[in-house]
């Protein structure tokens, strides 16, 4: 009996100090993320005494999918949301933003048509249009480097993707290794595991599933990024439509890559930074441009209808680059496309001018032999025919195709980048073409000038302020649908976490209250050796 | 539910951030003294606000416009008091010249007056304003617009500024709308066109109108009176041939006798004809004769060659009859052209003054506009500062209150009790 008793106390004393061990590791590991608590379970022996039957996780798999996917669109937004805010701040500035600029070119034209003879009022309008000028420079380099910033964004967090597959993969195989080695359950490695999803989740939006004890992670359009104990790896190259600009790719054989729709890279900060590009930055961009394109046309044309003071007819008053054409990679090579801006129209019986210039962006190619203009922005495809001259015009622009094969295709950026080539052409105040004879008080062709301002001279998107206002309003809605958005999810991500933490997280009271329970437990098992030694002892001291 | 430690922490800071974000944003507002600092704060009040700025500047751009048109509106108003008391002058000279016991040398120190008056007026013609420019050349600011004979070298072309936004103003008025001759609509006048030497002694007066219904606007003629008798030749406008009428509108032969006080009408004008029968006969009988000009419209010369008229006229000495009738009718003529003259001045005053009266309704209307655009705008974005006051408290109480929270859960554990 007194053996039993020592070894049912020793058992009990084995248990005691599992359960504590466990204990303390819940402790240790309370703010550990990615762990899970650990809860010990005992049950008693045929032949007596208490066993350890498993030392299991607490966890809800159903609950952290739940969590990680809202994680995964939490982060989306937080990424969306911090670019697009810098957008939102430089369009706050009241007294540095374009409006207040475009108002005091404006009003430097009163000046002029008010005294057009008077020097000092030339020079104040040419020095208030390079302040416009340089302000929509700067607004626009700061565009492009929020781009630059994305394009190479992308190639850090494509990094970070590939190492979190990768260390996925060599989970799975040590987690099914140990599994058939020991025959237990790697509850580090299974945490490690479930934490690696989660990181990889906050990097892009994946699908996970669990066969066979491995799991397996796909993007949303069915890739497979992990399958068993190996990983795909994803890269970034630039568009072949757009050597500038770099898109996400996923390798379908070794050294083949295809890219991968932006519309399927949801999540994480990859789809943040996706669509912050596609629906924020490169849609501002355009506009901006537009703007540019807008004044500069309008006004040049506008500009070459006066006199200047020295008798001479208005040359160019802005200077402006032309349209961006990107070819193809898989063009003919002596496939080219010549896009220009076409001259703004004067409008009847009215002295401003229109441009029927969009901030669009458009795919010309040849197929079937003949011209078909998409925009990229609709959809709409249409079939262009050259004119007599080989010209062929649409939207405002002016296309010269030569030379191109069934197939090719150019990518036509109009507006996406003339920002930056905006400037103030002429350089002499004398040079403004105020009048329209050389009086020297005419003031005529000045005047026309002036009426740009509210004339709807951007055609459909109204006046140059409209158009500024619109983007304003654009721009702000947006950061305000996506920080209420980003809101909302972050109140869901909570909620799941909280809910997800009540299964697996510790409590440090409750642990606490365990430790208690434990080390009385230990004692009191403690206890029934020095009982059993006691009674053992008794017996041996009979003689 | 059970609580995960780690959530409890995590609750407590979420709580405190989120209050701080809050007291922070109603500081900002504070700072700035606007709801809408960002675009996103309010979208759509912060676009109207772009709209509205516009029409601010736009509405301010008007206000400056028509401070620069006032300007040269004022300074082209005292030029033409200036001119208006210098003809005003003239004119008082051209009664005194009229006085039938001035001597000759009288006559030339009236001519030496006027000539005098001509020199002002030169000068008025060819005042500039504050840059320079001149008042009265029309577009062309940068040459004096009246040479020293009185020809004008201007244009026609009065400049526009836009003082509202639908409102181009004529900012100026030519030499020619001036000092030019006679417009079209003002008095019709009356010349002697020959020679004192060969005329005869007949003065006339008139042309008045009688019955403007039956006048035809421009018409030209030329009334000659010769050993033949008086006859009235030319067309009107409209190329039909005159009708010449007694004072009482009875049809006169062609030609007709003179007698002295005989009234002639013809297009809705009439003129008296008067001189002693007697030396008239004479003076046919020599082989005399006098030709009158009737000039309506834009016919008469301007100001200048006017004025040179008059000092001819004055400084020419009168030794005969028909002398003294010719000086009689280039007085006659005299008082005629300064009193169009003048009629041309006041009306481009008026012009002025209407002008000046319009833009000063503009500025009030200006000024309304621009107090309703301040405070739409401010209703879009501004602060309201007792609102935003409150909240300054109430999210200062709901950071301090999660703060607290935070303190009391993270002083409380089991473990503290376990000694």
């Amino acid at each position: 009996m007194a053996s039993s008793m020592l070894s049912i106390g020793v058992s009990g004393l084995q248990a005691a100090q599992t359960a504590l061990a466990t204990n303390s590791n819940n402790i240790a590991n309370v703010y550990t993320p990615g762990y899970s608590r650990e809860t010990v379970e005992l049950s008693g022996s045929s032949g007596g005494g208490v066993s350890v039957a498993s030392i299991s996780r607490q966890t809800d798999s159903y609950l952290s999918a739940q969590l990680d996917s809202a994680m995964s669109a939490s982060t989306a937004l937080e990424t969306h949301e911090a670019n697009i805010s810098q957008i939102d701040n430089l369009l706050a500035d009241d007294e540095a933003g374009l409006a207040p600029l475009m108002q005091e070119f404006f009003g430097a034209i009163e000046g002029v048509a008010s005294q057009p003879s008077d020097p000092a009022a030339r020079e104040s309008l040419l020095g208030s249009a390079e302040s416009l000028a340089g302000q929509i420079n700067a607004f626009s380099a700061y565009l492009d480097d929020m781009d630059s910033a994305v394009n190479s964004r992308l190639g850090d967090v494509v990094g970070d993707i590939n190492t979190a597959t990768s260390q996925i993969a060599s989970l799975n195989e040590q987690i099914s290794l140990t599994r058939a080695r020991t025959g237990e359950e790697p509850l580090g490695l299974l945490d490690q595991r479930d934490q690696a999803v989660t990181d990889l989740q906050t990097l892009v939006g994946v699908e996970v599933q669990e066969q066979d004890g491995r799991l397996s992670v796909s993007l949303g359009n069915g890739q497979l990024l992990v399958n068993g104990s190996s990983n795909h790896e994803l890269a970034v190259e630039p568009d072949p439509q757009d050597m500038s600009r770099s898109v996400v790719t996923y390798s379908v054989a070794p050294g083949v890559t295809s890219a991968i729709d932006e519309a399927q890279l949801e999540g994480g900060t990859l789809g943040g930074l996706l669509s912050f590009r596609a629906d924020s930055l490169e849609p501002t961009q355009n506009q901006l441009g537009q703007l540019a394109a807008g004044l500069a046309l309008t006004f040049n044309a506008q500009h070459a209808d006066g006199v200047d003071a020295n008798g001479n007819v208005g040359g160019d008053f802005f200077t402006l680059g032309d349209p961006e054409v990107l070819p193809a990679s898989g063009n003919a090579a002596g496939a080219g496309l010549e896009v220009t801006f076409a001259p703004a129209t004067q409008q009847e019986g009215d002295d401003f001018y229109s441009v029927a210039l969009t901030g669009d962006d458009y795919r010309l190619s040849l197929e079937g032999g003949t011209y078909q203009l998409e925009n990229l922005s609709s959809g709409a495809v249409q079939t262009l025919t050259p004119d007599s001259e080989g010209v062929m015009r649409q939207y405002g622009l002016v296309f010269t195709a030569t030379g191109m094969a069934d197939g090719d295709s150019f990518t036509i950026q109009p507006t996406r980048n003339i920002a930056d080539t905006f400037n103030v052409a002429i350089d002499e105040g004398a040079e403004i073409a105020a009048g329209s004879s050389d009086a020297s008080l005419d003031n005529r062709n000045i005047l026309a000038l002036q009426s740009l301002q509210s004339s709807d001279a951007l055609g459909s998107a109204g006046s140059f302020n409209d158009h500024y206002a619109s983007l304003v309003s654009q721009v702000g809605n947006q950061t305000r649908q996506v920080q209420v958005n980003l809101e909302a999810q972050q109140g869901l991500t909570e909620q799941l976490s909280a809910a997800d933490q009540s299964i697996s997280g510790g409590n440090l009271d409750e642990e606490a209250a365990d430790l208690i329970r434990y080390q009385q437990y230990y004692q009191a098992n403690a206890q029934v050796i020095q009982t059993a030694s006691t009674v053992l002892d008794t017996i041996l001291n009979i003689r | 539910m059970r609580i995960s430690t780690q959530t409890l922490y995590a609750q407590g800071v979420t709580s405190m951030l989120d209050q701080q974000a809050a007291f922070s944003k109603v500081s900002e507002q504070l700072a700035t003294g606007k709801r809408v600092v960002n675009p996103s704060d309010d979208p759509s009040a912060a676009s109207q606000a772009v709209t509205i700025s516009q029409s601010q500047a736009v509405n301010e751009q008007f206000s400056d416009s028509r401070t620069t048109a006032r300007n040269n509106l004022s300074i082209e108003e005292s030029a033409l008091n200036q001119v208006t008391d210098t003809i005003t002058r003239v004119q008082s000279l051209i009664v005194q010249a009229g006085n039938g016991t001035l001597s000759d040398s009288d006559r030339d120190a009236l001519a030496t007056e006027i000539e005098g008056s001509r020199e002002v007026l030169l000068g008025l013609a060819n005042s500039t304003d504050g840059n320079g420019n001149y008042l009265f050349g029309g577009m062309s600011g940068d040459t004096a617009p009246f040479g020293e004979d009185g020809t004008y070298r201007g244009d026609d072309q009065q400049r526009q500024q836009r003082v509202d936004s639908s409102r181009l103003m004529e900012v100026n008025h030519t030499g020619s709308q001036i000092f030019g001759g006679v417009a079209s609509g003002n008095q019709q006048l009356a010349r002697q066109t020959s020679e004192s030497e060969s005329s005869l002694p007949i003065t006339f007066k008139g042309p008045e109108v009688i019955d403007a219904s039956v006048r035809v606007d421009g018409a030209a003629y030329s009334v000659s009176i010769d050993a033949t008798g008086v006859t009235i030749s030319g067309t009107d406008a409209e190329g039909n041939d005159l009708q010449v009428l007694d004072g009482e509108g009875e049809p006169l032969p062609s030609p007709v006798a003179f007698s002295d006080g005989m009234t002639l009408a013809f297009n809705g004008l009439s003129m008296t004809l008067s001189g002693d029968e007697q030396q008239v006969l004479e003076a046919q009988a020599e082989g005399k004769a006098t030709q009158l000009v009737v000039e309506e419209g834009e016919a008469s010369a301007d100001v200048f060659a006017n004025l040179d008229g008059l000092i001819t006229a004055l400084s020419t000495p009168i030794e005969s009859e028909a002398d003294q009738a010719a000086f009689n009718n280039a007085i006659s003529t005299a008082s005629r052209q300064f009193s169009n003259s003048l009629d041309n001045v006041l009306t481009v005053r008026a012009d002025v003054g209407t002008k000046l009266n319009e833009l000063d309704s503009l500025d009030i209307i200006g000024d309304d506009r621009e107090l309703n655009y301040a405070s739409t705008r401010s209703d879009l974005i501004d602060l309201d500062y007792n609102e935003a006051i409150s909240d300054y408290s109430l999210t200062q109480v709901g950071l301090q209150a999660s703060q607290q929270a935070f303190s009391d859960i993270s002083g409380m554990s089991l473990f503290d009790y376990l000694r």
